[in-house]
């Protein structure tokens, strides 16, 4: 067991290694009622196709198949798992996203019961070709209550702008029609590939004793035969944007617009975390409350309060976004272009790089308290090689001119546009 | 273990203020209740100013000098939002910062964002006597698409509409921003009059969060002094029985690809009544949460739906139940529905579903003491429904409810109104 501490933020990370690969993290939150347990593993929606290790052909599944499994491992021969931990009270869950899936629960009572049941499910499969069928009805739904979602559209459309290929622009949940190619076969084919410990996390979050947490994360885990490297194939991607604009009607009062840039820097580790920090910081810095152009924008009364920014570094891709509603989303995209382009030539602000740096750090610190976002922010960072709670050290490190050279090199291509104009 | 209680500290002149000590987190906050009484010519009014005042103050005239003066303060968070529990609107001012000890002794930020607060709340930008024109304006607009984005949100904007038509004639219908017409026809003047009344006649609920001494609470509340207060007036109570001869159908059509189906019914039970407990946990059983009738049935059984749940309106003895479903499932969802209300009825409650909501609400009720907002949350909806329970014996009174009780509950819940957003082709479905 080792232990890391991190003293300007009074947080703590113990951390185990399971001897199948399998890593585990208690983080402690003293006088928290709620204990909140993770187990994650490091495949989401992107990884549609790969190679199964020891073979040499690749593998192509049909999309929205990481999510639908994740509907699929709650059941279990003796029924769904969720009754399980709903007679202990606590609230199951689990959520897909672009690069990991993640199966969770909350309690404050009958902890070790709880992370049993949550270990002991994941690690097992049970799979009918009826259940499958199924759950094509419910996921089918799902679906289409995203379509109805002009938040999610007007994100969905904006990726699919700036990829040409990158399985990231598909829909997490895929299609009605993706999903019903999806078989009991192709669902365990990619839990065999994905789902082996060394490619897994746990984490628990709350007043816990990390000692117990990993004897039953020890006699938890089955030993499985290390299948060699899981090797996932990504489309080269090329550098530029696919399209400038991408428009969509649906029933919203006012148009919605996300604008956003492709990041092709392919970082890892600490310089990931490092990067995202300033590319946070930027976006404050040139549109955020306090800048001259999101003052000027909102006087004018082309946005609104709905406005905001945010930045997704996932390693082979990623990208910031920004946007909210405005009844001229166009006019919106040619001022913050031409305030980009002026900044290209002016450089940033240093007087508000501070400030502002000092803010973000009093925002995370904020963030702390809750143990939800703290899983949250924490997994996916752990499987690009970051670590969540580094940001203290970032704030405390990061210059003015570190910030300024990446601002030239992720503001290099036109941002793309994505509206949701309202239907009449 | 003994719960987090918020203990009032002081109270003058209708203003009550409350200190709820909890040292584990990392953050101080300060929330500022105005309970209005819910009225169809007011509530635009009321719902503006809260967003009037924070464009600015005399010490920060506009919002980017404001923006800056929250950075300085490490990233202190400060909202307004106008919300409704019951027939009350209430106006809600917040600030949300980092305890002393992550600011490296340098601040006293529980003094200065206090300050900032009483300021924003007290002394606006003005204009001749009045509001700045121009951030009244802006704001006038915003608050007009905030009022029509009310249909961007669909299960939301379901909700809301099955409730609406549910008490068409009663003050609960009027939504917490108010309505397009009203907010067309707000004047600057008229607002402002509406601001000093605010001020001088609201009850005002105060409550501080978090590592705070005592004698930086009371250099705080002196501040209050400088607010001229009379004729308090009093807290809403809203009727809540009502009977209903016919249960009304709305339908309304929608560019969308999924139905939203709602059922809005009549608890006939008061928030303060000793039978809101059994009414908990009878919404629990039949929609709060995975064990539930609803999850169970609508979406695990029949594959029908995504989400199934039901939610109380406490406040106005209103409870709905929502599904996304495919159009051409209404009729079999509603017989589904309708199946687990006469279960219930019937006393068809096995021990797993009465063991397990219980053991629902233990969890949530312990976890919402680890997070400030929720706390806050949950003592505002105390005090202004007068209901003295703490945290511990409120989840005493849900423990010991038996299924007799549940069963009784469920002969008063009443059918009011189906609503159905459905989409705008019958092709669709």
């Amino acid at each position: 067991m080792k232990v890391k501490d991190f003293e300007r933020i009074q947080e703590r990370i113990y951390r185990y290694d399971h001897p199948s690969g399998l890593k585990a993290f208690v983080i402690p939150k003293k006088g928290y009622n709620k204990k909140y347990a993770t187990f994650a593993t490091y495949y989401g929606s992107v990884n549609n196709t790969f190679i199964i290790p020891g073979q040499k052909n690749e593998t192509h599944v049909p999309d929205g198949i990481a999510h639908f499994l994740e509907h699929k491992l709650f059941e279990q021969e003796d029924g769904s798992v969720m009754d399980k931990f709903s007679k202990l009270g606590s609230e199951p869950n689990a959520y897909t996203s672009f690069t990991q899936t993640v199966y969770l629960f909350s309690c404050t009572d009958y902890f070790e019961e709880n992370f049993r049941l949550l270990v002991d499910y994941v690690q097992h499969p049970y799979l009918t070709d009826e259940s499958v069928e199924k759950e094509k009805g419910i996921i089918g739904q799902e679906i289409k209550m995203y379509e109805d979602n002009a938040d999610w559209r007007v994100f969905f459309n904006l990726l699919d702008a700036l990829y040409v290929n990158h399985p990231v622009k598909i829909d997490i949940a895929g299609t009605v029609d993706s999903i019903s190619k999806i078989t009991k076969e192709t669902l365990l084919l990619c839990y065999n590939t994905f789902y082996h410990p060394s490619n897994m996390i746990i984490l628990v979050v709350g007043d816990v004793e990390p000692q117990s947490v990993f004897k039953m994360v020890e006699n938890g885990i089955r030993h499985k035969e290390n299948p060699g490297k899981i090797e996932s194939i990504f489309p080269d991607e090329p550098k530029h944007h696919n399209k400038r604009v991408v428009e969509k009607k649906l029933a919203v009062a006012m148009p919605q617009f996300q604008m956003g840039i492709k990041d092709n820097s392919n970082v890892f580790g600490y310089d990931l975390l490092k990067r995202k920090v300033a590319i946070e910081i930027i976006l404050s810095m040139l549109m955020g409350r306090s800048s001259k152009l999101y003052n000027e924008l909102y006087d004018e009364g082309l946005i609104n309060q709905t406005f905001g920014s945010e930045v997704m570094l996932e390693g082979l891709y990623g990208f910031s976004a920004w946007g909210g509603q405005s009844n001229e989303p166009i006019k919106v995209y040619e001022r913050i272009n031409e305030m980009l382009e002026k900044t290209k030539k002016d450089g940033l602000d240093k007087e508000s790089f501070a400030r502002i740096k000092n803010a973000h750090e009093g925002r995370f610190i904020r963030s702390l308290n809750s143990p939800e976002n703290i899983s949250h922010s924490f997994i996916p960072l752990h499987f690009k090689g970051a670590d969540y709670f580094d940001h203290a050290k970032v704030y405390e490190e990061l210059t003015f001119s570190d910030t300024e050279e990446i601002f030239y090199s992720h503001f290099e291509l036109e941002p793309a546009l994505s509206v949701i104009w309202p239907v009449k | 273990m003994e719960s987090v209680s918020a203990a009032k500290v002081y109270e003058k002149n209708g203003i009550s203020f409350f200190h709820i000590k909890s040292e584990k987190f990392k953050t101080v906050r300060i929330d500022v209740f105005f309970i209005e009484p819910l009225n169809k010519e007011k509530a635009s009014s009321n719902a503006i100013i809260p967003f009037v005042l924070k464009r600015g103050s005399e010490s920060y005239p506009d919002q980017q000098k404001l923006a800056m003066r929250l950075e300085e303060l490490y990233g202190a968070g400060l909202s307004a939002n106008v919300m409704k529990k019951g027939e009350n609107q209430i106006i809600h001012f917040n600030a949300d910062f980092v305890s002393d000890q992550y600011t490296a002794g340098k601040t006293k930020l529980f003094d200065e964002i206090g300050n900032l607060v009483i300021e924003i709340i007290t002394k606006p930008a003005l204009e001749n006597g009045s509001f700045n024109s121009n951030y009244f304006e802006q704001e006038k607009g915003n608050l007009i698409q905030r009022i029509k984005s009310r249909v961007n949100d669909k299960i939301h904007y379901s909700l809301l509409r099955c409730m609406e038509e549910m008490c068409k004639d009663e003050l609960f219908a009027v939504y917490e921003d108010g309505d397009e017409e009203s907010a067309k026809a707000l004047t600057r003047e008229k607002v402002y009059e509406d601001y000093a009344a605010l001020l001088r006649e609201s009850p005002v609920y105060v409550y501080i969060s978090g590592i705070v001494s005592d004698s930086e609470i009371k250099t705080f509340v002196d501040k209050f002094d400088s607010i001229r207060r009379n004729n308090i007036k009093s807290i809403v109570v809203p009727n809540v029985k009502k009977d209903i001869p016919e249960v009304r159908r709305i339908e309304e059509p929608m560019d969308i690809s999924q139905g939203k189906l709602c059922l809005g019914f009549r608890t006939q039970t008061e928030a303060n009544s000793p039978d809101y407990y059994p009414l908990a946990i009878y919404n629990g059983i039949l929609g709060g949460g995975v064990q539930s009738k609803l999850f169970q049935n609508v979406r695990e059984k029949e594959s029908m739906a995504y989400f199934a749940f039901s939610r109380l309106e406490k406040f106005k003895g209103l409870m709905v139940v929502c599904s996304g479903i495919d159009i051409s499932n209404r009729e079999k969802a509603e017989k589904v529905i309708a199946e687990q209300l006469t279960a219930i009825r019937n006393g068809d409650i096995s021990d797993f579903e009465m063991d397990a909501t219980k053991k629902t609400f233990e969890t949530g009720i312990k976890s919402m003491q680890d997070s400030q907002g929720a706390m806050v949350d949950f003592f505002l909806s105390q005090h202004i429904s007068n209901i003295n329970e703490n945290i511990d014996t409120f989840l005493e009174r849900l423990l010991e409810v038996s299924k007799q009780d549940v069963v009784r509950i469920s002969e008063r819940i009443t059918p009011d109104t189906v609503y159905f957003l459905t989409s705008l082709s019958e092709e669709n479905s």
